[in-house]
């Protein structure tokens, strides 16, 4: 038994003896070498450019699913962002913006389970910018339709932006 | 001006964060009109986004959720545009850890930047056009927070920033970290974040074009107690104890037994140590019944050891002399009747 450990020990000290042994950083040296480069200071200096004033804008507190709205069919929910969902009959309200319960699918998959009371409308760009209205049809269509529409493009969920009503033009008797 | 943009460069290096039981998902946000656009992704892979790039650009972000918590984690950003500056950085260590850059507090570190799309000539050229701004951030880890999200790292007051008005590599390098604690620096772990920003012009919400980060652990410190140097082991060897803090992740600790007088070295077994986690490990250690590692009288060193993927550092030593020669004095005579 002794010998068994005796091998094993010399084993594991002869497979793994290699580098040099250093001993360990003071935290005297270690400061000292932390002062001994400034890269970002070099930098300032060798781009020589008036550093003035940069306006960024750092990420806040952010999440994707407060700036969704969630889908649910009772067993699954998916997400859209805010906006994509352009009509709700009231029978499939409880199914737009619940919590999010249950197994979380892709915009595919739920849509693929979901056909029966979820349909698309493809739009353009212009359109989910609120430069071109939607046509009217579609949305005196949507109204007698028991299904939620999505707005998609090319097959992607996309939020849609109200066109702002025109100012009426004051007029003179 | 309008293009389609190819996802893949983008996010492809991110995506794999995500596994099993995560779902991700890719929103392009337009920044001149606020449209929110909805890419699912696979776990790997990449594709060409089917969204516009229009003049002022869009925001990527690429977010993870899990399925079983509904728990959303946003995992990179980029914003691109037509007009933008685009910028890539790695974080080079000497640590060959394939899954992210990670170093050990005295070890240094390179940071290249790489910057494409400035316009370096030319009048009334606006300023977003013609530098970005580099951003160096510092988060120490504490007995609670042991990682960062890129909001967390990044959306406090940078330690330093300096503009890059170049287009090409710009290599940074740091002898060592910047993360300090008192009173002893050389005990810190945290995450150095460096961030590369265009210049808000005023109709974008953020202006985060790169990011990435290196994980900087602790030195390790150890003792060896109960067994003090010069100890004299006439018959069994007492038991002490080994104290290992902050073991560098994927270190192997071990107290080595060598014979002064020359022979072969021999690990104690019970103390070797192997740190397999993505942190950093603390232990303390009992060892008993190692005398197996003294087999003949003499005196012997024992050196506490830590290999890293840097160095092989002593961390503590002691020595012990084994006398165990056994004088037996007797008397041999005869009795007289």
């Amino acid at each position: 038994m002794k010998t068994t450990f005796a091998l094993l020990a010399i084993l594991s000290a002869s497979a793994l003896a290699a580098p040099p042994v250093v001993d360990p950083i003071t935290p005297e040296k270690l400061t000292e070498l932390q002062a001994s480069s400034d890269p970002m200071a070099e930098l300032r200096k060798q781009q020589q450019t008036a550093e003035k004033e940069a306006k960024v804008v750092r990420p806040g507190e952010q999440s994707i699913i407060k700036q969704s709205e969630i889908l649910h069919d009772g067993a699954h929910w998916t997400l859209v962002p805010k906006g994509a969902v352009l009509h709700v009959p009231a029978q499939m309200r409880p199914r737009v913006g619940t919590k999010p319960l249950g197994d979380l699918l892709s915009w595919t998959d739920f849509l693929i389970a979901n056909r029966a009371w979820i349909s698309t409308e493809e739009v353009s760009f212009d359109q989910a910018a609120g430069k071109k209205p939607l046509p009217e049809k579609r949305v005196e269509f949507w109204k007698n339709q028991t299904s939620v529409i999505v707005a998609t493009y090319q097959g992607g969920p996309i939020s849609v932006k109200a066109i702002e009503p025109a100012t009426p033009v004051a007029t003179t008797p | 001006m309008k293009k389609y943009l190819l996802l893949g460069a983008l996010l492809c290096s991110h995506v794999q964060a995500a596994g099993e039981g995560y779902m991700n998902f890719v929103r392009q946000t337009q920044q001149g009109t606020g449209v929110v656009y909805s890419v699912n992704v696979t776990p790997e892979g990449s594709a060409a986004s089917q969204g516009l790039l229009e003049n002022g650009g869009a925001l990527f972000q690429l977010w993870t959720i899990e399925s079983a918590t509904a728990k959303d984690y946003l995992l990179d950003q980029k914003l691109v545009g037509a007009y933008m500056p685009a910028a890539n950085i790695t974080v080079q260590t000497l640590d060959p850890y394939p899954v992210r850059p990670r170093t050990r507090v005295d070890k240094p570190f390179t940071v290249k930047v790489n910057v494409s799309n400035l316009i370096t000539s030319g009048s009334n050229i606006p300023d977003a056009a013609k530098r970005v701004l580099l951003e160096h951030h510092l988060g120490k880890y504490t007995a609670t927070k042991g990682s960062f999200t890129l909001t967390e790292a990044t959306s406090g007051t940078p330690k330093s920033s300096a503009s890059i008005t170049t287009n090409g590599t710009t290599t940074l390098s740091f002898a060592a970290t910047n993360l300090t604690t008192t009173p002893d620096p050389t005990k810190v772990n945290g995450e150095e974040w460096f961030v590369v920003h265009a210049l808000a012009d005023g109709t974008i919400t953020q202006s985060q074009i790169a990011s990435a980060n290196v994980q900087v652990w602790a030195y390790a410190t150890g003792s060896i107690d109960g067994i003090a140097s010069g100890t004299n082991i006439r018959t069994k060897a007492p038991a002490f104890t080994l104290t290992l803090k902050d073991l560098y992740p994927g270190s192997f600790t071990y107290l080595k037994v060598t014979p002064v007088s020359g022979g072969p070295s021999m690990n104690v077994l019970a103390s070797q140590q192997l740190a397999t986690g993505s942190t950093s490990l603390s232990k303390v250690l009992t060892i008993a019944d190692y005398d197996y590692v003294f087999p003949a009288d003499g005196t012997y060193t024992m050196e506490l050891l830590t290999e890293t993927p840097f160095d092989t550092v002593r961390l503590a030593s002691t020595s012990v002399t084994v006398n165990r020669v056994i004088e037996v004095r007797g008397l041999l005579g005869g009795l007289d009747q």
